[in-house]
């Protein structure tokens, strides 16, 4: 029998897909996922299950969309019979590892993994250090006969979620002058159509002056440039520490039986759509990284355009390379196939959730964007407006293509067993 | 314009610590002692963590070791129970550039216990970082560089001896990684208050990859006691010769 490859999964927190080098951005440095991409395939569509920390996360380690695992919204509680995936490995003959983020309500890391690192809540900086250098010892030091899985949940860009609050001091002023290199403001950044009333409330909380809120409406251009300029600075902070890992398992024993895996549980607005933080399905938000290497079984130097990916397909994923069946129901694919140069046949779209009933459609073509008991309809032609700025839902050329895609969610959605709220 | 010490975390922090005062020679044999603190993003008005005790300690010592500088560095992570150590010994110049050092690495997680620590040596031979006698992947030949902790040491001494000048650099972050494009420069002086005493203090901020523009405060008698990263408060608790 083939022996089975250790699997080494690194999770990042907020980071959108356009902040990655080799996907074509200029104002961050991201040598070490950039370096994991060349050694593997970087799928440039792939989408957060539901794009808050809790929801994300649940869908990687389960399998399942949010609506059926319970965990719909940050806080909200995992279905406790619903196997996670360090169960499942550790009841097939793995042994699964756990280093740093994990926050999934409901579930008890500890009872699921080996767990070698603790969360570090919302101290990124110092907590994925820790993080880091625990999984830099774990594979200097692992001996066990049996595979490892091992999981390290990085937490930054995270650290962002504090700009906004931390500057309300500043009346709106760029507090660093000294910075010339600012990146420019998005194409994106003022927009003008039909928006959910979800969207526009959680913009216009951001943007409102309400004491102790940040008032970013009073905020000069150059410090919503600071925000977006600080956003890339985190990144670059997690892929030192992603660098480093990546040295240790060169280094180590495990250097040519070791499939790796890189992903992120959402993205940031950073300022497009003048958004911030998460939980909307625009790219920005829902759009993440996903990187696969196993350099001599993977192909190398592919960045994938073509395939709809999703967070749920994780654990199939992992299942596949560990050579184990995975629980029935899984509502993701694994993406082996596609990886190894294959080409099996694919879905058609990606379906994603969003906290207060949003849900997303996403073909090759379109994404399709409602919110529960909202009349407004968001459809974008992704190939001719990727900046998301032109909803068609209502112009009489798209109504069809509308209507098709909310047949598509309905059905897909009809297959649900839901958890019980 | 507000300045970075006066975010509301910083300031909840200093007023609880209070502010330095006495002699204090940057270049003796020393140690000081710093906590850490991270502002609570899950509160609206940005305070400290909800205990408001220090998430981290951070001991530095420091002297001088014939024509070296020696530095002792333990940061310890209170909430997660684990410590790095880094003995290093540095060039006695502006940035206290590390030339050789042994970096060890603890975590009190039971699960991880005899599967996590370990020790690295790094050093910078003929201007090239190794780690463990090897490159990492990114490498480079290295022009002035220094490493984050070193800057502790580095702006103490350069307030000491007014240098303003703008230094570039290659860092090395944690011991562990290059990063390029480094600036300090010195912002001249601020004028910090608490509830109980004022100091007029230096200023310099520290700008480049990776970092988030992170400004050191050094009293007048070349003493560092508070270093502010947006959310990190990094304040002075004690020091001792």
């Amino acid at each position: 029998m083939e022996q089975r490859p250790n699997i080494l999964l690194i999770t990042t927190d907020q980071h959108s897909a356009e902040a990655l080098g080799h996907l074509g951005c200029n104002d961050v440095k991201t040598p070490s996922m950039d370096r994991l991409a060349a050694r593997g395939i970087s799928f440039a569509k792939s989408y957060s299950a539901n794009p808050v920390c809790c929801p994300a996360r649940a869908s990687w380690f389960t399998g399942r969309h949010t609506p059926e695992n319970g965990v719909v919204t940050n806080g909200a509680n995992m279905v406790p019979s619903m196997p996670d995936l360090g169960q499942w490995l550790n009841k097939n003959g793995y042994n699964a590892y756990y280093s740093g983020k994990w926050h999934i309500p409901g579930r008890d890391v500890a009872q699921s993994f080996h767990y070698i690192c603790r969360d570090p809540r919302n101290t990124a900086e110092t907590g994925d250090i820790a993080s880091t250098r625990s999984a830099i010892g774990f594979l200097q030091n692992y001996k066990e006969k049996d595979p490892f899985f091992l999981s390290v949940g990085l937490l930054n860009p995270h650290d962002i979620c504090s700009f906004v609050l931390t500057h309300t001091m500043h009346d709106g002023e760029m507090p660093f002058p000294e910075i010339d290199d600012l990146p420019p403001l998005p194409p994106n950044f003022e927009i003008d159509m039909a928006e959910p009333e979800k969207i526009r409330s959680s913009r216009n909380q951001k943007m409102a002056d309400r004491g102790e809120e940040s008032g970013m409406e009073k905020w000069e251009e150059k410090l919503y440039r600071y925000y977006i300029w600080t956003y890339y600075r985190y990144i670059e902070k997690v892929d030192g520490q992603i660098g480093l890992i990546i040295d240790a398992l060169e280094n180590s024993a495990f250097k040519d039986n070791t499939v790796v895996i890189l992903t992120s549980d959402h993205g940031d607005g950073h300022l497009r759509h003048k958004m911030v933080f998460k939980s909307f399905l625009y790219d920005e938000a829902a759009r993440v990284p996903f990187i696969m290497s196993w350099p001599g079984h993977i192909s190398e130097q592919v960045i994938d355009q073509e395939h709809l990916v999703s967070g749920v397909d994780v654990f199939p994923t992992v299942c596949d390379y560990a050579g184990i069946s995975p629980p029935p129901r899984m509502r993701g694919y694994s993406l082996r196939a596609i990886a190894e140069g294959k080409n099996p046949d694919w879905r058609d779209f990606v379906v994603a959730h969003a906290t207060g009933g949003g849900k997303m459609l996403r073909t090759n073509t379109h994404k399709l964007i409602t919110y529960e008991g909202d009349p407004v309809l968001q459809l974008f032609d992704m190939e001719a407006d990727p900046w998301e700025t032109r909803n068609l839902a209502e112009s009489s050329n798209s109504r069809a293509l509308t209507s098709e895609m909310q047949a598509s969610l309905t059905a897909f959605e009809s297959e649900f067993e839901l958890a019980e709220v | 314009m507000a300045e970075p010490w006066e975010y509301i975390h910083t300031k909840t922090v200093l007023n609880k610590y209070g502010l330095p005062a006495g002699a204090f020679d940057p270049e003796a044999p020393g140690e000081q002692t710093y906590d850490i603190y991270w502002m609570n993003i899950r509160t609206k008005q940005g305070t400290p963590s909800r205990s408001h005790e220090p998430e981290a300690t951070l001991r530095i010592s420091a002297k001088n070791e014939g024509e070296d500088r020696h530095l002792g560095i333990i940061c310890s992570d209170l909430k997660f129970d684990n410590t790095t150590e880094i003995d290093a010994q540095c060039e006695n110049n502006a940035l206290t550039s590390p030339k050789t050092w042994t970096l060890k690495y603890s975590n009190g997680s039971q699960a991880g216990k005899g599967l996590v620590e370990y020790t690295q040596k790094g050093e910078i031979r003929n201007s090239r970082l190794l780690m463990d006698g090897k490159e990492p992947a990114h490498s480079k030949t290295l022009g002035p560089y220094t490493a984050d902790w070193c800057l502790f040491d580095a702006v103490q001494r350069l307030s000491a001896r007014k240098d303003t000048t703008k230094h570039t650099f290659d860092l090395i972050e944690e011991f562990s990684m290059i990063r390029e494009n480094q600036y300090l420069i010195y912002r001249g002086t601020s004028e910090i208050t608490t509830d109980q005493s004022a100091v007029t203090a230096d200023v310099y901020c520290h700008y480049g990859e990776s970092v988030i523009p992170t400004c050191y405060y050094v009293d007048a008698n070349g003493r560092l006691f508070l270093v502010v990263s947006t959310r990190r408060t990094v304040i002075l608790k004690r020091e001792a010769s």
